[in-house]
């Protein structure tokens, strides 16, 4: 069992104390001016910078593993860097450290178990009572009315492989923090801060697994619904039929790493000569531009496996297709069939960079 | 992506009668004459004669072609023929492609109409797929002149000796104590009756005297990295503790060591020491100490041998030493074992005491074997009844449905052999004789004039049960005479069983680790059945001997100089084209994620960290695609298997 | 072209599977003549995308043939091959595409009449299934 820590101060505190101290050298995190309604994942270094700093606001602009990568890709941070991510981005986050997107020196990562978060479209209305509906879930251990589909169904949103936990369900944002600190360097930087010596050892709260039992009905509704919408190639049509071929979706995917996308290559473009060629063979004539939804069940091929369900690609699809439960499903099942879990075990390698001989006997003969 | 105009050329081959009589060549001429970028499409009687390439040759010459398809037989068969042609004409090679309409489609299908209307699907798929091809060059890298066999017997020394005639070092790596392998276990030989032994021995010295080989026994080859021309071999040499530079081959060790085990080589016939060689003539006579019955290494005392050498040679210490070898060719010489008869309880292996195996039965014959070459029976009376029963484990669809080929020559032999040492009656029962070979035929008219009973019939099984008083204390051999229908007893003081051959113990390993395959019956597979024996589908690997199936000496000695010659053939041009097919990188694409080096099986791509980027390497890299289908961004792709290539071709079929 | 015939594209590693067809060709093994061969050199090759293109695109059936297990010309590679194709099938059936028009068949090189079964069992099942719906609707 882990132990949680009771610490007698906000997260604004925390982040001021760690850069004050010399412990980290920055802080990244959500940071929102309400009443400017700017929100930005934000990456600070002066101790003075931190107000506003909003982890647990209920938004995610970009899965922040995205930012990271961009950051340390081709270059470690070169002193301690504290983040702050949800379990989806801290999953997304390690899963990029297997495709060697990351670098992980100098990262402290802190996270939290997420009640989840609102569509971005949510907040062209202003924010409205959101928050208020929001704090009350999260209280009581529930799902906020509004938030992302898939986040909703999310069972993972408890953060694996962080350094410092903070417990976020049950609590009320006036709170002080609550926070486990289950790795060696978590344990060093909470030393660092004094946090253990200040802070006093309390007991879970049920609401956490209260939560997660809701979560695990909502998710197989979800899993049963989409199942349902692609249960022939009349749903499969139906449901991707008004995409627009935009590609939104991987532009903002975590894992979606690729530099440029393979189906927008030569090799996915059509000679007029075969595209007339195609016409005079086929039936019932050509949907325009081909390939519109080969390009989903293609990207499912790619990230399937790594997808981590965060639920920006849904937010992005200007045509309402609900494409991260779909990812989330078949994506599942792909995980399932090779006993995955995307950002778990550092350990597990990727699953098409592996095989077992006696496995997947159902697939040959 | 489409650099230049296409002008396409097509040209349907008739094959003669071969794809003619089933697909209307000329309609699918027509039909390819229509397709986009098709500059002329014709049909001619053979495209892979000299007329045939000749046309290929001056169209492109005189049309200005720049694509070739070839609609005939598999690329495997001809794309090389073809792309020569190409060559020739100043188009690069890879600018052609084949559509298989031979094989694939007029051999294989009922239809006329249906074979024709697949022969054009599989023209338009190459036509659209050579649109997209890239024009590619070959590479050469040096040859490693050195020749690795896997296999001391007949077959391994044979083609060592060649290659080492020709000048050229050979490793000859062979698991037992010495060489020569199952041929040194024989008798005489059919059908001339030489001795094995006087035949064998010399070469055995030559191989083991010759300055150009260098011999590895008590040594398995354990690993094989690299390609053609440049392969690293990892050699395992097992410990003798007998120093083989001090050991001067006296024997006093043998005579002196007090443990005793069963003689392999004997077929368990007789017994050997602990410290031993197989056989008196044995190459290279330095003895092993079999460690299992070492009586120093099971209770810690005794060193007898040790106390008596001379030379001091015995080393109690030596351990097992791994070495490489780098070789640019590899023969696979690994030979066979015979197939042991105690799975087929009917003929009483095992369980009668005078029922043996052939191979047993060559050493009872021979001179230095456990009677000293005198046919015996157990009880040291002279048999005066035998059997020779055939195709045992052969030709059986309850063990190998193959002849081993050998058998009723040698089962003649034996008959010769016991009528002559013995006088005995001999009864060879048989199913077919088979006596294709130079005096064969004669061999089997000899031997049925000196008086030995041929009866063509399966047997039924091998009793000691006896019914009348004339079958008591015999063996008797129930078996249905076909010839007659009658049904026999044949009550004989001894059985030979005339077992059938296998591929050797080991056989699927030394296959896994040089990348060649095996049929369904364990032997390895040769390129092409007749037209290329020796060679394998795995470049700078060939096959010499009974690894490639059964056969008999002369053949064996044939395909091992065959082998040889490839071998050679290959080292001597000190340089080797290699597939230019291979994956390439693009390092504008490149995001290195490495997945491709993880994945590679042959360590091919490396991570280069100041571009973070992976690149291949073009030498070890086989061109499997493995790292193109892997690659999410495909920043990879493979040369002439490319993405645009493949789809391309499939959209061609599928039109 | 004679419209009853279904489309079937087979991707056949080019040492074992695609050797297999050309043995069956020798040995003049008949078979239904649906088949579509495309050479590859190793079954990993094939790219889970391909097979799902094949789909959209209107084939009725795909067929991807490799060395037997063990036997792989490149070692290992139709280990990661069956990883793949399992790959594409669990999204063809998620996404309401028939995973049964996918088959996965090890052939090794001598076996030309394991081919010749292959292809038409294969054929036989594709066309009970019937046409793919693929080609009733607009190409998607």
């Amino acid at each position: 069992m882990e132990r949680i820590y009771e610490i007698q101060m906000g997260i604004e505190e925390l982040a001021r104390r760690a850069l004050e101290t010399g412990t980290v050298g920055g802080v990244a995190a959500l940071l929102e001016v309400p009443e400017t309604n700017k929100i930005a994942f934000t990456l600070v270094r002066a101790p003075e910078d931190v107000k506003g700093l909003a982890p647990f606001s209920p938004w995610m602009l970009e899965n922040a593993a995205r930012s990271i990568s961009q950051m340390t890709r081709e270059a470690a941070f070169t002193q301690p860097v504290a983040v702050i991510l949800r379990p989806c981005e801290l999953r997304a986050l390690r899963e990029l450290v297997k495709l060697k997107q990351v670098n992980m020196t100098n990262l402290i990562l802190i996270s939290f178990d997420c009640p989840g978060v609102f569509p971005i479209g949510s907040r062209l209305n202003g924010n409205g009572d959101l928050p208020a509906a929001y704090e009350k879930a999260v209280l009581e251990g529930t799902n906020c009315p509004g938030i992302r589909q898939v986040c909703s169904a999310c069972e993972e949103f408890v953060p694996r492989g962080a350094d410092m936990v903070i417990s976020l369900v049950g609590r009320s944002p006036t709170d002080t923090l609550r926070a486990a600190f289950p790795t060696e360097a978590g344990q060093k930087f909470a030393e660092a801060l004094g946090l253990l010596a200040e802070g006093r050892e309390v007991e879970a709260g049920e609401e956490r697994d209260r939560l997660a039992g809701i979560r695990a009905d909502e998710h197989n509704a979800l899993s049963a619904r989409i199942q349902g919408s692609l249960k022939d190639l009349d749903g499969l049509v139906s449901v991707f039929d008004r995409c627009i071929s935009c590609h939104a979706c991987r532009y903002v995917c975590p894992v979606c790493y690729c530099k440029d996308c393979f189906f927008e290559s030569p090799a996915f473009s059509y000679y007029p000569h075969s595209l007339h060629k195609r016409l005079e063979q086929s039936a019932a004539g050509l949907r325009l531009p081909l390939d519109r939804l080969l390009f989903h069940l293609g990207r499912l091929t790619h990230m399937g496996a790594s997808c981590v369900a965060c639920g920006m690609c849904e937010d992005v699809c200007v045509a309402g297709i609900p494409v991260s439960q779909i990812f989330k499903t078949v994506g599942g099942d792909i995980q399932q069939m090779f006993d995955y879990l995307p950002g778990g075990s550092p350990d597990d390698p990727l699953p098409l960079l592996t095989y077992r001989e006696d496995e997947l006997k159902e697939m040959e003969d | 992506m489409i650099r230049e105009i296409p002008r396409v050329g097509v040209y349907v081959c008739h094959c003669g009668a071969n794809i003619a009589a089933k697909v209307d060549v000329e309609e699918v001429a027509r039909f390819a004459s229509k397709l986009d970028f098709v500059e002329s499409a014709r049909d001619y009687k053979f495209m892979c004669s000299d007329p045939g390439q000749q046309l290929v040759v001056d169209d492109i010459r005189e049309k200005g072609l720049n694509r070739i398809v070839v609609a005939s037989c598999s690329p495997r068969m001809h794309e090389k023929t073809f792309r020569k042609a190409c060559q020739k004409a100043g188009l690069n090679p890879y600018y052609f492609q084949m559509a298989c309409i031979r094989e694939h489609d007029a051999w294989v299908t009922e239809d006329p109409g249906e074979a024709t209307d697949k022969a054009k699907e599989l023209v338009q798929g190459a036509v659209s797929r050579v649109l997209h091809h890239e024009s590619l060059v070959p590479r050469t890298v040096d040859i490693n002149p050195n020749v690795l066999v896997i296999g001391g017997g007949i077959a391994g020394m044979q083609a060592a000796l060649t290659i080492a005639d020709a000048g050229k070092t050979v490793y000859l790596v062979e698991r037992e104590p010495c060489i020569g392998g199952n041929m040194a276990k024989f008798d005489k030989t059919f059908p001339t009756l030489d001795c094995a032994a006087c035949i064998l021995t010399p070469k055995m010295v030559a191989v083991g005297q010759h300055e150009n080989i260098e011999l590895l026994t008590y040594s398995e080859v354990v690993d094989v990295e690299g390609f053609v021309g440049n392969f690293k071999a990892t050699v395992r040499k097992k410990p003798r503790y007998v120093d083989m530079d001090k050991c001067t081959g006296c024997g006093v060790c043998n005579e002196k060591c007090p443990a005793k085990a069963i003689s392999e080589f004997d077929q368990g016939l007789s017994k050997r020491k602990a410290i031993y060689s197989p056989f008196p003539q044995a190459v290279p006579n330095t003895p092993v100490i079999d460690r299992d019955m070492c009586i120093y290494f099971k209770k810690g005392k005794c060193r007898a041998c040790e106390k008596f050498c001379e030379a001091d040679a015995i080393d109690f210490d030596q351990q097992e030493e791994k070495i490489t070898l780098d070789v640019g060719a590899i023969i696979v010489a690994t030979g066979f074992k015979p197939f042991d008869p105690s799975v087929a309880e009917r003929y009483g292996y095992g369980k009668y005491p005078e029922v043996y195996t052939s191979l047993e039965f060559e050493r009872v014959n021979n001179a230095t074997g456990p009677t000293e070459g005198q046919i015996r029976l157990k009880d040291g009376r002279v048999p005066e009844t035998m059997a020779i029963i055939h195709c045992v484990g052969s030709r059986d669809k309850n063990h190998n449905a193959y002849c081993s080929r050998v058998c009723c020559m040698y089962s003649m032999k034996y008959a010769h052999l016991i009528r002559e040492k013995t006088g005995a009656n001999v009864y060879e029962f048989y199913i077919d004789i088979r006596s294709p070979g130079k005096g064969y035929e004669e061999f089997y008219n000899r031997v049925q004039s000196e008086g030995v009973q041929f009866i063509r019939g399966n047997v039924a099984g091998v009793t000691d049960k006896a019914i009348g008083e004339d079958e008591k204390g015999k063996l008797i051999v129930l078996a249905e005479d076909s010839l007659s229908g009658r049904f026999l007893r044949v009550p004989v003081d001894a059985v030979v069983l005339s077992v059938g051959l296998e591929a050797a113990e080991g056989a699927e390993a030394v296959a896994r680790m040089v990348g060649i395959s095996q049929d369904q019956d364990g032997w390895f597979n040769e390129l092409h059945p007749k037209l290329a024996p020796q060679a394998t589908p795995s470049d700078g690997i060939f096959l010499a001997g009974c690894c490639q199936g059964p056969k008999d000496i002369p053949d064996t000695v044939s395909t091992a100089n065959g082998a040889a010659a490839e071998a050679l053939s290959l080292i001597m041009r000190e340089k080797v084209e290699v597939e230019a097919a291979v994956s390439s990188i693009d390092a504008e694409r490149c995001m290195g994620c490495r997945q491709c080096e993880t994945i590679c099986m042959f360590d091919a791509i490396e991570y280069d960290s100041a571009l973070n980027v992976c690149v291949v390497n073009e030498a070890i890299c086989k061109g499997c695609g493995l790292c193109a289908s892997t690659c999410p961004n495909k920043a990879i792709g493979v040369r002439h298997f490319g993405n645009e290539q493949i789809l391309s071709e499939m959209e061609g079929v599928m039109l | 072209m004679s419209g009853k015939r279904k489309k079937i594209v087979a991707f056949l590693c080019n040492w074992c599977t695609y050797t297999a067809a050309d043995l069956a060709g020798t040995s003049r093994l008949k078979y239904e003549p649906d088949i579509r061969i495309l050479r590859v050199m190793c079954s990993s090759r094939v790219d889970p995308v391909f097979i799902l293109k094949a789909l959209m695109d209107g084939a009725d059936g795909v067929l991807v043939g490799g060395c037997e297990l063990g036997d792989c010309h490149y070692q290992r590679g139709n280990y990661y091959a069956r990883r793949k194709v399992a790959v594409a099938k669990k999204i063809a059936a998620d996404m309401g595409l028939d995973p049964e028009r996918i088959r996965l068949s090890w052939i090794s090189a001598s076996d030309g009449p394991r081919f010749a079964e292959v292809v038409n069992e294969f054929t036989r099942e594709i066309e009970e299934k019937g046409d793919t719906p693929v080609k009733h609707e607009a190409y998607v």
